[in-house]
């Protein structure tokens, strides 16, 4: 049994691990090269910058997600089941596409310019947090929602019966409940951050993955390409022990049994203040960029300028560029949550290294900067088989670099819920194991393999260097439609891709919620 | 009141993906089997609204089938390369021909010499017929007035200025590892020697320049007043007065008597060794470089110089006789590009 696991999991293990294998040993076979680009000071520059725009987008981003969540949770704010979907909603917009809106909306001579003279050009450290901000703050928002729906009426009561005041109560009992919420909250937006490559070009911002993105797009032999990135994979290892040491160190435990939920604060007179706040929040995130883009598409369609006419009639139809998205997003999801079945298994009932190693590579495949796995993929595949570039597979292998801890993490929290010895009786019964698979635990891991799914492909559908650059001549999916006319400067071009983009992800998401809903489960 | 709410949104939801899908399925029906049929694979490393439109209307004159990807040059050059034991593109488009030249010499280009070709004059193509030019282009300054005014700034005379103390923050132009900036820094090597070069680039560098990622980034940059000046190709300028800005000015520089001109360079075409249609390619070709509708539509609409002898320039464009050009051949500029990226990554990452 356990090698029937352990083989596919090994392959999948490979898949994982050849990628990031290939660019490391890219940069050591060029020793001196890398030794010159990372000790430069540009490379410094750089680390600082990428480090400066992860920490403000982080904090800027967690405070936004737990105030709202808070608001939401724990007030009586009218509306709270609206809020809750809506404030989660602003996910299914991949920051870049929030960049274009905003960088036409605030630059100067953009839309606030000719209508009040305000020109607020988001460029550079603070535009690009903003728009990461905006964007990744539903991570903490749900993740602290459910942590505080998670705290029982009884702990409050207790404090008070103790004679704590409100205030105290909620630094020392609520506070270290949701701290993990936050901490977490705070981790997704720095990883993004540093991800990253579609809103910091476009806002002009120099990170490592700008660099990293110039470096693959300009027409030269790349040793710093390699270097760079090992820089990145390294970076990305001290951020996921970090995040591991802060997490591992205090442990609260409450008991599910007896809980209630927890007294609303009133707001009385800044009920109005809240709802302004939580009301800006959508319309900043949400509203105003679908109108946006809403209205710059129908100009386009009604109103097209003598160029307009000419793109539309010969680029490709944002529709067939749909098609290919969500087909892109079928295959990966499907292929991805699949090959996480066996690792799955391996650490739920056979826990061990082999079990520990996959599960590890699939967490730091999943904080790598996309442009890494890009780099580390092209690498690879020119090396072992040059004929297999820019063909589906290879696109879909490297979504299974970054995405397979997603679909490792659904599977296994479906699987812990099932009883071992369900499918034991099965297999005692005659059954044989891959039968007693597809009936016994199948049925029962639907749930959460469903919402991994959904995650998985809400992300391969926003994901942006892995479309862009790995992609088929022929095969541009919405993000590369998006993209192309973005930084063509055609913003008209880029509205329809964009609003089916953010259509098409909240199918996925949609599905997400209401399972986040049912069981808890966290979209992060 | 809750699970009437989600029951809303799961309906909209469902719609939505329901037209979504729909969408999709009608659009890949309507485009014709092009999956099926052989089609003319194109790397295009032009932006799309300059060359799709006739690429349609090859396709339309033709009923050969395309399928291109755009992209950056770098990204598309690489990729043919990377490609050589088993090419999958056709052709390869470029926005700069010394990454054509380059490639030439690393022998992934495949010769053509049609009469179409040989129309062409001779010094926009490659010797061998390797690459072919399709349009020309100037590389200029553009200037906001506005700017100039506020700022203090008289309308700079050579791009040499640009490097001077009072132009510091003021000037916006692409990455240095852009493809027209290593072309024109090797034409600058060429015409003013690697010394002056050097001094001119780490000045320029040090005058910390907006650097974006692309022409277009600059002429909006320009026309929104974030810099006085921006470093870009000639049809910029003009795209951007067709959209409507009106406080805008084009220079060309160093035209005076001692001045060294500035780059004029073509955009070109070239079919990849081994491509799998290359009976399509050259009829391809024959079409962008030779077809008189073809050349009239990038005077016309992307104000570039037509390359086929005879065909009109777009009226509000400085005609080339009227221009001093910089004294360099392409193959020069494709000979030197190694040594130029070279100064700029000991200067500067991009």
């Amino acid at each position: 049994m356990p090698w029937a696991l352990l083989v596919p999991s090994a392959a999948v293990a490979a898949v994982i691990a050849g990628p990031m294998v290939f660019l490391v040993a890219r940069a050591l076979l060029d020793g001196r090269e890398t030794l010159l680009t990372l000790s430069g000071s540009q490379t410094m520059t750089l680390l600082v910058s990428t480090l400066a725009l992860a920490a403000v987008s982080s904090v800027g981003s967690a405070a936004m997600g737990a105030g709202l969540a808070f608001l939401v949770e724990r007030t009586d704010l009218p509306w709270r089941a609206a809020w809750r979907i809506a404030l989660a909603l602003p996910l299914a917009i991949p920051p870049y596409i929030g960049a274009i809106v905003y960088l036409h909306l605030l630059s100067r001579g953009g839309i606030l310019d000719r209508l009040i003279g305000l020109a607020l050009p988001p460029h550079g450290l603070t535009g690009s947090a903003f728009v990461i901000a905006l964007y990744t703050y539903p991570y903490s928002f749900l993740l602290t929602s459910a942590a505080l729906r998670r705290v029982s009426r009884s702990l409050d009561e207790v404090a008070r019966a103790s004679g704590l005041s409100s205030g105290r109560i909620f630094w020392t009992v609520t506070l270290p409940l949701i701290r993990p919420a936050i901490g977490a909250g705070l981790f997704f937006p720095a990883l993004y951050a540093l991800a990253d490559f579609g809103t910091v070009v476009l806002l002009r911002y120099d990170t490592l993955a700008t660099e990293l993105y110039y470096q693959l797009t300009a027409f030269y032999r790349r040793p710093a390409a390699a270097a760079l990135g090992t820089a990145a994979i390294l970076l990305v290892l001290a951020f996921l022990a970090l995040e591991a040491r802060l997490r591992g160190r205090a442990r609260y435990h409450q008991s599910d049994a007896s809980w209630r939920p927890p007294e609303a604060v009133r707001l009385g007179r800044y009920r109005l203040a809240a709802l302004a706040t939580v009301a800006a929040a959508v319309v900043l995130a949400l509203v105003l960029p679908v109108i946006l883009l809403g209205s710059w598409a129908y100009a386009g369609a009604v109103r097209p300028s003598g160029a307009e006419r000419l793109w539309a009639a010969s680029t490709p139809s944002p529709w067939k560029a749909a098609g290919e998205s969500l087909l892109l997003g079928v295959l990966a999801s499907t292929v991805i949550v699949g090959l996480a079945v066996p690792p799955a298994y391996l650490r739920v009932r056979s826990p061990g290294w082999p079990a520990w190693a996959i599960w590890a590579l699939g967490q730091a495949g999943y904080a790598l900067p996309g442009i890494v796995i890009v780099l580390g993929v092209a690498f690879l595949t020119n090396t072992v088989a040059p004929w297999l570039y820019g063909t589906l597979p290879v696109m879909i292998g490297a979504f299974m670099v970054r995405y397979m801890a997603q679909g490792l993490r659904a599977v296994e929290t479906g699987l812990l819920q099932i009883p071992q010895r369900l499918g034991e009786a099965a297999r005692g019964l005659g059954e044989r194991p891959v039968r007693a698979f597809l009936r016994v635990d199948l049925p029962l891991l639907r749930p959460s393999v469903i919402a991994g799914w959904a995650l998985v492909f809400l992300n391969v559908l926003k994901d942006l260097p892995i479309n862009l650059l790995l992609r088929p001549a022929g095969f541009d999916t919405l993000p590369v439609r998006t993209w192309l006319s973005a930084t063509d400067g055609i913003y008209t071009q880029a509205a329809l891709p964009s609003l089916l983009l953010i259509a098409c992800a909240a199918l996925p998401l949609a599905m997400l919620l209401r399972s986040e809903r049912a069981r808890g489960l966290e979209v992060a | 009141m809750h699970s009437r709410l989600l029951r809303a949104v799961a309906i909209l939801v469902l719609l939505d993906g329901i037209i979504v899908l729909l969408g999709g399925i009608i659009a890949t029906a309507l485009v014709p089997a092009s999956a099926q049929s052989p089609a003319l694979v194109v790397y295009s490393g032009r932006r799309e609204p300059l060359i799709l439109p006739v690429i349609e209307r090859f396709r339309r004159a033709t009923g050969i089938q395309v399928t291109v990807r755009s992209g950056g040059i770098g990204e598309l050059a690489n990729l043919v390369l990377e490609e050589r034991g088993r090419p999958r593109a056709d052709v390869l488009i470029s926005n700069e021909v010394s990454v054509l030249e380059v490639l030439r010499r690393e022998g992934v280009l495949q010769p053509y010499l049609g009469a179409v070709v040989r129309a062409i004059p001779r010094e926009f193509r490659a010797h061998d017929g390797t690459w072919i030019g399709l349009s020309l282009r100037a590389h200029v300054i553009m200037a906001n007035r506005e700017r100039l005014s506020e700022w203090g700034l008289p309308v700079p005379a050579s791009m040499a200025d640009l490097a001077a103390p009072p132009w510091r923050g003021r000037v916006v132009m692409p990455v240095f590892t852009n493809e027209y900036i290593v072309a024109w820094l090797s034409a600058l090597r060429l015409v003013r020697g690697d010394g002056w070069t050097e001094e001119f680039f780490r000045r320029l560098r040090d005058n910390r320049p907006t650097l974006v990622a692309s022409g277009t980034q600059v002429r909006q940059a320009v026309a929104r007043g974030e810099a006085a000046v921006g470093i870009a190709n000639h049809y910029y300028y003009h795209l951007q007065i067709a959209e409507g800005s009106r406080n805008l000015e084009v220079v060309y520089p160093d035209q005076g008597p001692d001045g060294m001109g500035v780059l004029v360079s073509p955009s070109g075409i070239a079919i990849v060794m081994g491509a799998p249609n290359p009976a399509m390619a050259r009829r391809f070709i024959d079409f962008l470089a030779g077809d008189r509708r073809a050349q009239e539509f990038y005077a016309m609409a992307n104000f570039e110089y037509p390359i086929l002898p005879g065909v009109p320039l777009h009226p509000d464009v400085r005609p080339l006789d009227r221009v001093k050009r910089m004294a360099v051949t392409y193959q020069q500029l494709g000979e030197l590009r190694d040594g130029t990226l070279r100064l700029i990554r000991e200067g500067a990452f991009r």
